[in-house]
Order: C-alpha cells, then structure tokens, then sequence
C-alpha cells in the first residue's frame, strides 16, 4: 500500500520542482490540450520528445509511468479489441479467421494508447514536482476571479488540499488494518467471492469510521482556532514569478504554437525530419 | 514456541527517496515461555521488528524462524495462515479493527476465520471476556457502543479468543487508566504462567521492570542490549546511551544503595519487593 507512486510528490531538487506551481499548472495544461488535439503522427513524435525531455529534467524513472499504467491494461485491451473490431475503413491489412483488421483501425487504437501515455506523463510532471499544497494554492489563484460571482474559490481550494493531505493518511490507516486484519486471519488476496467479501467489509467499515472521526476532529481543532472560510488570510510561502518562471512559458508557448502550426502544415516537420536525416 | 532472528534487516520503500531501514542487522532468541519486552525510542524499530513475527513484514535480508516456520524474504512463508494463528499481533490502538455488529461477533471473527465452528466459540468468547473483565452483557452490543477502554479490551479479546501460542502486543496499555492498564498486564503474566510466549512493546519503564523476564533494547534499527531489565536499568551508560530513563522504583533503590543501604538489588521488581528488601536489610542491621 505504501508503494503507490502514481501522482505522488517526488522531492528532487530539479529546475521544474523550483517553478512556480501557476506555470506548471498553466503551460502543462496547454500540452495537455497539444496532446488531444489531432495531430498527424509526426507531431506525436515531436510531443513525445519534447515530454520525454521533461520527464528527464524532472527526474521521473520513464519505467515508473508504464508501471502506474498497469491497472489501466484491462481497459486498454478493450478499447484495442473493440476499435479493432468496429472500425471498418482504410485498407485491409491482414485477415485473421477470415475477419478483416484495418489499418485505419490500428493506427487509431495506437493514437489512444500513445494520447493516454503522454496524458499520463504531463498528470505525472505535475503532480511529482510539485507540492499538493502548492498546486492547490495554484488552482485557487486561477479561480480566484471567479469570486466576483460568489464562487466559492477559497473553500473549493481549501476541500481540495484538506483531501489531498489526508490521501498519505487514509493510505496509512488502510495499511495498518489490513495488517490488523490478516492477524486475525482475513486473507485479501485469496479466497472463495464470500471471503473476499468479508475481507472488504472488514476493512471498509474501520475505515469510514476512523475518517468521520477524524474529519470531526479536524472540524472541530479548526474551529477551536477561529477558522472563518470567508476571513482575509495570509500565506506562509508566497508564490512567486521568477525568471525561470518567464522562459519555461516562452518555451512552453512556443512549443505549443510550433505544434498548432504543425497541424496545419504537416509537411513542415517532414521537411525538419528530412533535413535532420 | 521460541523465535529466532537471524541477521535481520529491513528496509521500507527500497530505491526511492522515501527509502529508510528500519532493522539493521537484529539478531536473538526469544524461548518457549518467556516474556519479553522490547523497548526504545520512537522510531527505533520496535514496530516493525514485532510485525516480522507473524510475517506481516518481510526481512529485505536474513532469516527468522518461529517453531517450525521459516520466514524469509520476497516469499510469503507456507501456512502463513497457521503461523498468524499461532502468533497473535495486538496492534497498537487496536480499536481501529473492530467492525463486526455486535461485541461477540467481533471477538469470533478471529477464530471464524481459523476454522472455529459457533459451538466451539461461544464458550471460548463468554471465557475470555471474564478473563478481560467485560460484562457478559457486552455481548449483543455494538462495540461501538462501548467506551475507549473496554474497546480496547473487546479488541485484545479478538486476539486472545484465537489462542495464540505467542502474542505479541504493541504498547496494549497506551491510553489506559493505570488500573486498567494493570488489570490488562497482571492478565498477559497470567497467560505467561500458563505456558505462553509474551513479547511486549511499550514505553513504560515500570511494566519492563516488573513483568518481563528480559529486555531487548533497541536504537536506530540495532539491538543495544537484550538482558534482564535489572542488569538493563542498573546501566547508566546504556541508559544515557539509548535515552531511556530507569523506573523511579530503580531510583529510589539507587539512592538508598548509595547512602550504605545492602540490598539485594537483583530481587527488586516493584514497590513492594523494593520495601522488602529495604525491611529485610534493616533487620539484618539489629
């Protein structure tokens, strides 16, 4: 339970863990939209370099992100079947059992299989270089107009790093009753449907209850100290605007530009691959 | 039963920053029968030496045996389940596991999963309840119910409706009245005398002293010292050492050693051994 890396904080040092969580959320953003929008596959090509070096700078293992793919496999492997089965365009091929597989069909399955990696990826770059806190300080700014219209932007902020503080602990508190639990002999792993099920309830129900009671605590710890959702508060750690902050959005920009543009004169790239070869 | 560790490390999270071991290197032998106490700082390892006992925790390296079962690393041990039954683990703040509808369904759940049948558990349960002093009126009752102390006791009830050759408690006794916390106590010495092996984790100076035959001293992951808590808290160097202060009981003693009192120091346990002593050598004097 404790091994669990996906959107986890990973503290380095790094140049990308030093920006300021604004740009991150801001520029990974665009990247991300870079990602779904249809780019031809030269493009992919480009944005899986430009996000491979990203990884690197941030000093995430490349392995670690196919490893928090696994629980997605199942999923994968239908999305496969089905998009193999159902779409009927393009060439031919090849026939398996006399059933004809597309090539349109394969190429689009590979654009799934490629957007969902790099999404991965750029959830993966933001969440590991960047403090939850932070993050949340970074969504709250972004929402923070919003007020003028009596949205809620500081409590939403406030919920979100709440929950997210608290993810380490539950994760925690589940490790420690199911060892509780496997003293006494429940055994998660194996096991007849009804065992397993009883295995589940026996650690479901600790665990809601040790959540409301600590959300009670905490409520309660909160407003024993004057917590007031609407009260003007000043931070310990001030965002700021470097200018490392200044570039990383030039290039990010440009990156992002250079990709749109791409989409619209495909032959360019070919031209730069060409060229490079 | 006895245990043995042999050599063992172990380290969570290997290659991540998180990494942190946690065992350096423990070795000893625990035998049939006796009742041990393991004591150190906060994060000394304690925690995780005693979850190795029941193989809740892998060693990274070497080896432990518990009777005839042979725990070793990456792979689960065979009958890993008979062990868990044989080796009975009290978590610190058990209370947290308790789940079922009502106290008795609770304190069955451990047997249950053993194989039980509700005809060999109900007498079983209803014993082991008087043992904890809990009224037998607990038993169709929410253990939500129930108050943090007799929680506490349903929770240990689990544990011991299993009857467990060895039981292992981490610091059963935090958060208790302090006649509470004696009753629980003079409880496991009473199991100890009937033939099981007690290992004791606790911050409590006082129950080492008073109840264990010996004690494992541990720092940063290492074994410092495992002897007798006499020999233990007569050592001031290890003491300052490892950070522990001696039982005030060991204080007095000390002092009254000092100022000419013969005692025979190696014969006190608690107050009343202590003003033995002191009586006896005062007659000797006349």
């Amino acid at each position: 339970m404790k091994n669990i890396t996906l959107g986890r904080y990973i503290p380095y040092d790094t140049i990308i863990h030093k920006l300021d969580p604004r740009t991150k959320l801001l520029g990974l953003l665009g990247l991300l939209i870079c990602v779904f929008l249809d780019v031809s596959y030269l493009g992919y090509i480009f944005l899986a370099i430009v996000i491979i070096f990203l990884l690197k700078m941030s000093k995430i293992r490349i392995l670690s992100i196919f490893k928090s793919l696994k629980p997605m496999w199942f999923m994968m492997l239908f999305l496969l079947f089905f998009n193999i089965i159902l779409i009927r365009t393009g060439d031919v091929a090849f026939t398996i059992f006399g059933y004809g597989i597309y090539t349109k069909a394969l190429l689009q399955t590979l654009q799934i299989i490629v957007r969902l990696a790099l999404m991965i990826s750029i959830t993966t770059i933001l969440t590991a270089t960047t403090k939850p806190l932070d993050l949340t300080y970074g969504i709250e700014y972004f929402m923070s107009p919003l007020k003028v219209v009596k949205f809620p932007a500081h409590e939403i902020a406030m919920t979100i790093s709440i929950a997210l503080r608290f993810i380490p602990t539950l994760l925690e508190e589940t490790d420690k009753i199911i060892k509780a639990q496997a003293s006494r002999g429940v055994d998660l792993q194996q096991g007849k449907l009804k065992e397993k099920v009883n295995a589940i309830i026996s650690l479901i129900i600790p665990l809601f209850i040790s959540s409301f009671q600590r959300s009670e605590e905490l409520a309660n710890a909160m407003e024993a100290r004057g917590y007031n959702p609407s009260g003007k508060r000043t931070r310990y750690r001030i965002m700021k605007f470097t200018w490392s902050d200044f570039w990383a959005i030039i290039i990010l920009t440009s990156i992002i530009v250079l990709t749109v543009f791409l989409i619209n004169n495909p032959n360019l790239l070919q031209g730069v691959f060409l060229w490079l070869g | 039963m006895s245990i043995k560790f042999h050599d063992v490390f172990y380290t969570y999270l290997p290659k991540s920053p998180y990494e942190h071991t946690a065992l350096k290197g423990v070795s000893f032998e625990i035998k049939d029968g006796e009742f041990i106490g393991i004591i150190g700082h906060t994060g000394s390892g304690k925690s995780t030496l005693v979850q190795h006992i029941n193989a809740l925790l892998l060693p990274s390296s070497g080896e432990i045996e518990v009777d005839n079962f042979l725990i070793a690393p990456d792979t689960k041990p065979r009958g890993v389940k008979n062990l868990r039954k044989k080796a009975g683990l009290v978590f610190q703040f058990p209370e947290y596991q308790l789940f079922e509808e009502t106290v008795f369904k609770d304190i069955a759940f451990g047997p249950k999963n053993f194989g039980a049948t509700e005809q060999e558990i109900r007498p079983k349960v209803e014993e082991i309840m008087k043992l904890l002093g809990l009224d037998l009126s607990y038993l169709d009752k929410s253990p939500f119910e129930l108050s943090g102390g007799q929680k506490r006791r349903v929770a240990i009830a689990g544990i011991l409706a299993m009857n467990p050759d060895i039981l292992v408690l981490d610091e059963p006794t935090a958060g208790l009245d302090p006649k509470g916390a004696i009753d629980t106590l003079n409880l496991f010495k009473k199991l100890n005398k009937e033939g099981k092996t007690i290992v004791l984790v606790t911050h409590e100076m006082d129950y080492v002293l008073q109840y264990c035959d010996k004690a494992i001293v541990l720092k940063e992951g290492v074994i410092e010292a495992f002897d007798s808590p006499i020999n233990i808290f007569m050592n001031k160097r290890l003491l300052e050492r490892v950070g522990i202060e001696e039982p005030l009981v060991i204080k007095i003693m000390q002092e009254l050693i000092n100022s000419g009192m013969k005692l025979d120091y190696w014969k006190i346990r608690d107050v009343s051994s202590l003003v033995d002593q002191i009586v006896k050598s005062r007659g000797d004097c006349k």
